[in-house]
């Protein structure tokens, strides 16, 4: 079955196979098919136990991320000038473009399982492929939010060094994008070759691997076609504060201004400052006693000032990596399940009466659908 | 299920309709309104100053999600049509999140005025946190 001569041979091969295979226990093959396993009476029950243990193991998928979301809530009832000063960092745009991606990538999982389902193979396959697509979309725009923010020092609690001077030649995106160049590469030296040598199966294989990872660059076009993230995100900010502050330009203004807003510490601050920041932090009427709780060991005392900003974001981004990133590597095991189902819907193994895998993988990728759908408002629509 | 045993050829096509496929309109017309949902978020958290909403903020951009996730979970993930226990185990984990998130939460403010009342102008801010 893993060689390329006996999966041309497509169904029938699959057939004798599990025939043999069936050989040991019932000395026939399942009346529903091939893939249907001999203890299941038919192909509908075999369908709903899978369903079942999916829906478990999506039910634990929800629990243990409401962990997360509990840390979130809790860190930010604490701290809310942390988050006031840490939203200017993330791009609603950016955060909005990932959610369309994501909402479309469900689309096309919901129609795959349709085509599935009508026993429609090259709709499938191009729904699926449209899919990973997607997938590699969000996490190229991803990369790209990810290395900007480790440019200016944003990381996690333990290794912030926002306003510090950042070392040079930092090839962080070069470093994320390693992989998705590799299978890139490599899938479609591997789609060259079995075109070459006349392997069909394995040839559109790996073409479709090809074209789903290409999406990633895709990302990586998009995230840096939007203007300016930092700016981008600044501008809309100054739309919305210039009511408050009616002023403040670039990075660092607005850096202060928030800081300024929520720490309360207002002696340190310039006078100007003082008059705009009276509103806002009467509105947040939070006092500072814990901003600078998350100091990382780099963070002393001489940079707790107008450059790097007096709120120690580092809590707010330990958080921010620890749910998107989870997040992430969720993307990353549905691009893997979305490859295997590739690779059977490619083989024609799925028909009317056994579709399951390509539900049960459906239902996987919009429950992580569904996870960015509360992430988004939730770090990126801070007010 | 012995009629299989009868008709072999037959039995496969049976049970071929077990399954619910989606309506290629409904798949589209869910997608559309996810994403007019997901401008309206975004819409709404820039017009937040401007119409004073600011106390409602998270509320609104919270029930926005919900109703999202209610439009993937119904349609998408097809609970809608799907078996009463699946759908009972899946609305009860979002049950036990909440309880989970509530209870967590019945404290939060408690010892606030412990915290405010430290004095704070006196010792490094690091240090008082609760951390």
């Amino acid at each position: 079955m893993t060689t390329a001569d006996s999966v041309d041979e497509s169904n029938h091969g699959h057939q004798n196979e599990f025939h043999i295979h069936d050989h040991s226990h019932d000395h026939e093959e399942h009346p529903d098919g091939p893939f249907i396993a001999h203890h299941f009476e038919t192909a509908e029950q075999q369908f709903d136990s899978g369903k079942l243990g999916m829906w478990l193991f999506l039910v634990q998928e929800i629990l243990f991320f409401s962990g997360l979301f509990v840390a979130y809530i809790i860190y930010r009832n604490h701290n809310p000038e942390i988050f006031e000063a840490a939203h200017v960092h993330l791009d609603k745009w950016l955060g909005g473009l990932n959610t369309i991606i994501l909402l479309f990538s469900s689309l096309t999982m919901a129609w795959a399982v349709r085509c599935s389902q009508l026993e429609q193979y090259l709709g499938c396959i191009i729904n699926i492929v449209i899919t990973m697509v997607c997938a590699n979309i969000f996490l190229g725009v991803k990369a790209i939010e990810y290395t900007h923010k480790w440019e200016l020092g944003l990381f996690w609690a333990d290794a912030y060094t926002y306003g510090l001077p950042q070392p040079e030649n930092q090839n962080y995106l070069l470093w994320l994008s390693l992989p998705f160049i590799v299978i890139t590469l490599l899938s479609a030296g591997l789609a060259t070759f079995y075109r070459v040598t006349e392997n069909d199966f394995w040839a559109k294989f790996f073409l479709c691997i090809a074209i789903s990872f290409l999406g990633y660059f895709i990302g990586l076009g998009i995230a840096w076609a939007v203007p300016a993230q930092e700016h981008g995100g600044h501008s809309s900010d100054h739309a919305v504060h210039g009511s408050d502050h009616g002023h403040a330009d670039g990075e660092k203004h607005e850096a202060d201004d928030h800081s300024g807003d929520s720490s309360g510490e207002k002696s340190h601050e310039g006078e100007s400052h003082d008059k705009s920041d009276e509103n806002h932090s009467a509105k947040t009427a939070v006092p500072s006693e814990s901003v600078d709780t998350q100091a990382g060991p780099s963070v002393d005392e001489s940079t707790v000032d107008e450059a790097s900003g007096e709120v120690n974001m580092g809590g707010f981004f330990s958080i921010y990596y620890i749910m998107t990133g989870l997040h992430a590597i969720h993307i990353l095991a549905g691009i893997v399940a979305l490859t295997w189902l590739l690779y059977r819907t490619l083989d024609r193994q799925f028909r009317k009466n056994y579709f399951g895998p390509v539900e049960n993988v459906g239902l996987y990728w919009h429950l992580v659908d569904l996870i960015w759908i509360y992430l988004f408002p939730m770090m990126y629509l801070i007010h | 299920m012995t009629n299989h045993d009868a008709n072999h050829d037959s039995t496969a096509e049976d049970h071929a309709y077990f399954s619910h496929p989606m309506p290629v309109w409904m798949l589209l017309a869910i997608f559309f309104s996810l994403v007019f949902l997901t401008v309206m978020t975004v819409v709404m958290s820039e017009l937040t100053d401007a119409l004073q909403l600011q106390q409602w903020e998270l509320w609104i951009s919270m029930g926005i999600a919900t109703l999202k996730a209610m439009l993937v979970i119904f349609f998408f993930m097809h609970v809608l049509y799907d078996k009463g226990f699946n759908r009972l185990m899946f609305f009860a984990s979002f049950l036990f999140a909440g309880l989970f998130i509530a209870l967590t939460l019945l404290d939060t403010y408690q010892y606030r005025q412990d915290v405010s009342s430290f004095p704070k102008s006196e010792l490094p801010a690091r240090q008082v946190g609760d951390k």
